[in-house]
């Protein structure tokens, strides 16, 4: 178990940056999950920590030590990989043991580490079996067993879930996310899956193109995002954004989008006005934070409602409101009441508006 | 369509498959007969073989009446056949083991391994493989003489410990392997070498099959090399030791075809065994040529 | 150094140290020996330049060599490539059922060695063989094969053709088998009959197996040495004596290393040159 820190890091291929300038602090025992999507660099950074990359600039430090320069085996970190990576001519036990095995532990030894790993994940049956007739769940016990079995100081999963079907995935996030308490080794995590990262991690560290978008607890990255891509790409139905601009109007700093205005809640107005580079705004609003009404209320705006998504326990309505698409989640009470082309009324939670810069995208408030 | 239309179509189906029926048995008459045809001249080998030196113009029996093994104890007398198989297996084990083993690592450094000049030196690598035997005979004969190999089991298997066939044939069979084996065998403390003794080495079955067969055929019934690399008779491998006693029992078919049908035995024998494999091998190269 | 490079090393340098001494550089070696008149054995060698090479360009063995190599070669290529196409499309047409069974069968001559099928052969060939009586038993006078200059090499042809049937069948038969169906099927309902259908069909796509049978078959037969060796030793009157017995004969019993060389130089230029003309004709044959 150790505390794990990266300092700007920078890898490229050929003439993308894959990772640029990432700067990364990970406390020990902790469960930090890389999050992003598709080709944003977070497998990157996981296989630089592990040894299979190198970094073209930046450091890594594990515990105390700069591991820049040492192979993987001398890391002391296990890998669990996305498909998996058992070796498909040697039996489970076989499949446990051979870290141990490559590791020089004496034969007896390794037995007693690999029923022990084996117990702890419930497949002390499946030792003698091939990983060809594993189910995927089990398949995916054994590859965390061949990571535990060498009791490292950091656990590496790279999307360890993808392959398995919804269900088990749901289940298997729990388990791992107790075993991880259970041994308290320190863990790094990359998924794409923003609900998997809100499960799990005790820490996100957001990635997108290379870059680290934020680093913070799920509810500080789903709370207080840092910048657009974040308030964006975490929670789904996705933050409604809407580009605006600041006005002034009757003496009050404002809102103006699309023909409506919003009058900014006097505890912000002094904020945005201090650090308001321009006067190009992006409001952002998530849609639970969205109430529709049928009828005009005061400090609601009208709108149209152009689709309406089942999703089974609720739904989720699309309303355009000036010239933007709000998506809106519609409550229960009003159900089926609410139908296409409907006119209706959205009123903003006032404490949950989040205000970015439209240039760079970056939280104001 | 009334009741007679129908029974009308469906007669003509019927007439339609037979014919199918007659004419595949038609071609497959015609295929096994060429097939005879094409297997005679080992069929007249055999019965030539078990019949006595004087019935040995007449034509045979579709079987024979009586099995005259002596023959081949006459053969395996009168020309130390026993030896040339002997010398011929050494030889053999000597170079497919050799193939197998070399080709497979080589094979594997050029799938896995990045090194400077690594593409370079495979096309170099594949371009040996145009090039003819006979601009290459005699300087290697007078290396392995210059080496004092000449009349040893060495200086008949060591041109041939490596093929640039089969490091292809591995490299192509390597190069179809997920990384994410490497990646997990090197967190396991792998080194590179370890990597393709525990990890690829287990799995190349099918290509060890493939380049074995390739490999056996070749090294048994190589006759060029083993001509000029052996004076002393002792050394003969079994092609040379037939080519011998064909010239000197040349008029002896019985005896001849006794010594040639032990010769040819273990090549059918191992092809028969491991067919499925050259068979696929050559399809593959057909359709990717 | 990275580990991958010194791993590397390991893994290739046998390799490297085998094709380098006895593949690549021989090839510069027969070079040097062919300007030079060593018998093999003495402890001097002279250098005499080019002249081996006018010697063979001058002399009617060599031509004769080459004349007939070149019979050998085009004889056993066109009849086992058409042999073979023929064949593949033959068992084909059966359903592919005993298909498995009809390839061992035509394979089996494959595997034997040429030494093994050049001694049946010889027997076979020989006035009182086999050929000779059931040519008799028909009322046809047949020729003493292996002893007449006109019909030794059709007799080696025979048997170098044979040899290779079943290896031109199989790689033709998976050429056939990976024709979609539904080329065929849309054809038949464009109205072509079994004869189009082979013409417009399967000979296009066939193309690229034709040509890979074809150059592989001239530049394997060209290389004969066993069968020439144990059928006919060369003869009679140099019918037989190909490029390969001719210098096997120069080298190892006539001691003319350095003259050998230089006709080993000239089988590979010949080789060079067919297998240059192969990667044209690919090139077309893809296009097409």
């Amino acid at each position: 178990m150790a505390k794990l820190v990266i300092k700007n890091l920078v890898k490229r291929f050929g003439k993308t940056t894959a990772v640029s300038n990432l700067n990364l602090n990970i406390k020990e025992g902790e469960l930090v999950v890389l999050l992003g999507p598709s080709g944003c660099g977070k497998t990157t950074t996981l296989r630089c920590i592990a040894g299979l990359e190198t970094p073209d600039e930046g450091e890594i430090w594990i515990g105390d030590t700069l591991v820049n320069d040492m192979s993987p085996k001398d890391r002391d970190v296990a890998m669990v990989f996305q498909t998996y990576a058992l070796y498909p001519h040697m039996t489970i036990y076989d499949n446990l043991a051979f870290p141990l095995k490559m590791g020089k532990v004496p034969r007896r030894e390794i037995d007693v580490k690999v029923k022990k790993v084996a117990q702890m994940l419930g497949i002390g049956e499946l030792l003698d079996r091939k990983p060809t007739q594993l189910s995927g769940g089990q398949q995916q016990r054994v590859a965390l067993g061949a990571a535990m079995v060498r009791e490292p100081k950091v656990f590496l999963m790279d999307e360890p879930l993808s392959n398995i079907d919804a269900k088990l995935r749901v289940h298997m996030r729990a388990e791992i996310k107790k075993l991880q308490k259970d041994l308290g080794v320190t863990t790094i995590y990359v998924t794409h899956d923003q609900i998997e990262a809100m499960t799990m991690a005790d820490r996100v560290a957001l990635i997108i193109e290379g870059t680290l978008q934020q680093h913070g607890s799920p509810s500080d990255i789903y709370n207080h995002p840092a910048n657009t891509f974040v308030g964006t790409f975490v929670g789904s139905p996705p933050m409604n954004l809407i580009e605006c601009s600041l006005i002034e109007m009757n003496g009050l700093l404002s809102l103006e989008f699309g023909g409506f205005v919003y009058k900014l809640n006097k505890n912000i107005v002094g904020i945005t006005e201090k650090k308001a580079g321009g006067s190009e705004l992006v409001l952002g609003i998530r849609p639970e934070d969205l109430t529709l009404h049928l009828n005009q209320v005061e400090g609601s705006y009208e709108g149209k409602v152009s689709i309406i998504e089942s999703l089974g326990r609720e739904s989720v309505a699309y309303v355009g409101v000036g010239a933007d698409i709000l998506k809106i989640f519609v409550p229960k009470t009003l159900g089926f009441s609410v139908k296409v082309g409907d006119k209706v009324w959205v009123s903003f939670d006032e404490d949950k508006v989040h205000i970015f810069d439209k240039k760079f995208g970056k939280i104001l408030i | 369509m009334n009741e007679r239309d129908i029974s009308q179509a469906t007669v003509r189906n019927l007439i339609k498959r037979i014919a199918g029926i007659v004419r595949r048995t038609w071609v497959h008459i015609f295929l096994l007969t060429l097939g005879f045809v094409v297997l005679m001249p080992f069929l007249w080998m055999i019965t030539t073989s078990l019949k006595p030196l004087e019935l040995m113009r007449v034509p045979p029996h579709l079987i024979p009446t009586h099995f005259y093994w002596q023959n081949y104890a006459i053969a395996l007398e009168s020309a130390p056949f026993g030896r040339y198989y002997l010398n011929t297996i050494i030889v053999t084990i000597g170079i497919v083991v050799g193939q197998l083993f070399l080709s497979s690592l080589a094979g594997y450094a050029f799938a896995r391994l990045r090194f400077p000049g690594r593409n370079i030196l495979f096309l170099v690598l594949l371009s040996t493989l145009m090039i003819p035997i006979y601009i290459t005979l005699i300087p290697s004969y007078l290396i392995i003489r210059g080496f004092g190999l000449v009349n040893t089991y060495l200086g008949l298997i060591l041109p041939f410990l490596v093929s640039a066939f089969g490091i292809f044939l591995f490299r192509q069979y390597y190069i179809g392997f997920p990384k994410d084996l490497e990646d997990k065998a090197l967190m396991d403390g792998c080194s590179r070498l370890q990597i393709w003794r525990h990890i690829f080495l287990p799995l190349s079955k099918p290509a060890f099959a493939t380049l074995g067969i390739f490999a056996f055929l070749f090294a048994w019934n190589s006759f060029l090399w083993p001509l000029i690399v052996t004076t002393d008779p002792d050394m003969w491998t079994i092609q040379i030791g037939l080519a011998m006693f064909s010239g000197r029992y040349g008029t002896q078919w019985t005896y001849l075809m006794a010594g040639t049908t032990i010769s040819i035995i273990p090549a059918i024998a191992i092809f028969i065994i491991l067919q499925k494999y050259y068979i696929k091998h050559l399809a593959l190269s057909a359709r990717l040529g | 150094m990275k580990d991958e490079t010194k791993a590397a090393i390991i893994c290739i340098a046998p390799a490297i140290a085998i094709i380098g001494t006895f593949t690549l550089f021989p090839i510069f070696y027969s070079f040097g020996l062919s300007t030079t008149d060593w018998d093999g054995l003495s402890p001097t060698i002279n250098f005499v330049g080019l002249s081996n090479y006018s010697k063979l360009i001058s002399s009617g063995a060599f031509w004769n060599s080459i004349k007939v190599t070149l019979y050998y070669t085009v004889g056993v290529s066109i009849i086992s490539v058409i042999a073979g196409l023929a064949l593949a499309s033959l068992i084909n047409r059966t359903g592919g059922r005993l298909a498995s069974f009809y390839r061992v069968i035509y394979f089996i001559p494959v595997v034997t060695s040429f030494v093994a099928a050049g001694v049946v052969w010889k027997s076979l060939f020989s006035p009182a063989g086999f050929l000779s009586d059931t040519f008799r038993s028909i009322g046809l006078s047949p020729p003493n094969w292996l002893a007449d200059p006109i019909w030794a090499m059709p007799a080696l042809i025979i048997v170098g053709a044979w040899m290779r049937l079943g290896f031109n069948t199989v790689i033709s038969l998976a050429g056939l088998q990976s024709i979609p169906r539904g080329y065929y099927e849309k054809a038949k309902i464009d109205g072509a009959g079994a004869l189009n259908r082979f013409r417009f069909v399967t000979i296009p796509l066939m193309k690229p197996i034709i040509l890979l049978l074809l150059i592989m078959s001239l530049v394997d037969a060209f290389l004969i040495f066993d069968l020439a060796f144990v059928m006919t030793g060369g003869g009679p009157l140099g019918a037989t004596n190909v490029a390969g017995l001719l210098l096997y004969k120069n080298a190892f019993h006539y001691y003319k290393m350095g003259f050998a060389s230089a006709i080993g130089v000239m089988i590979f230029a010949i080789v060079l040159i067919i297998t240059l003309v192969q990667m044209r004709l690919f090139k077309f044959g893809r296009r097409a």
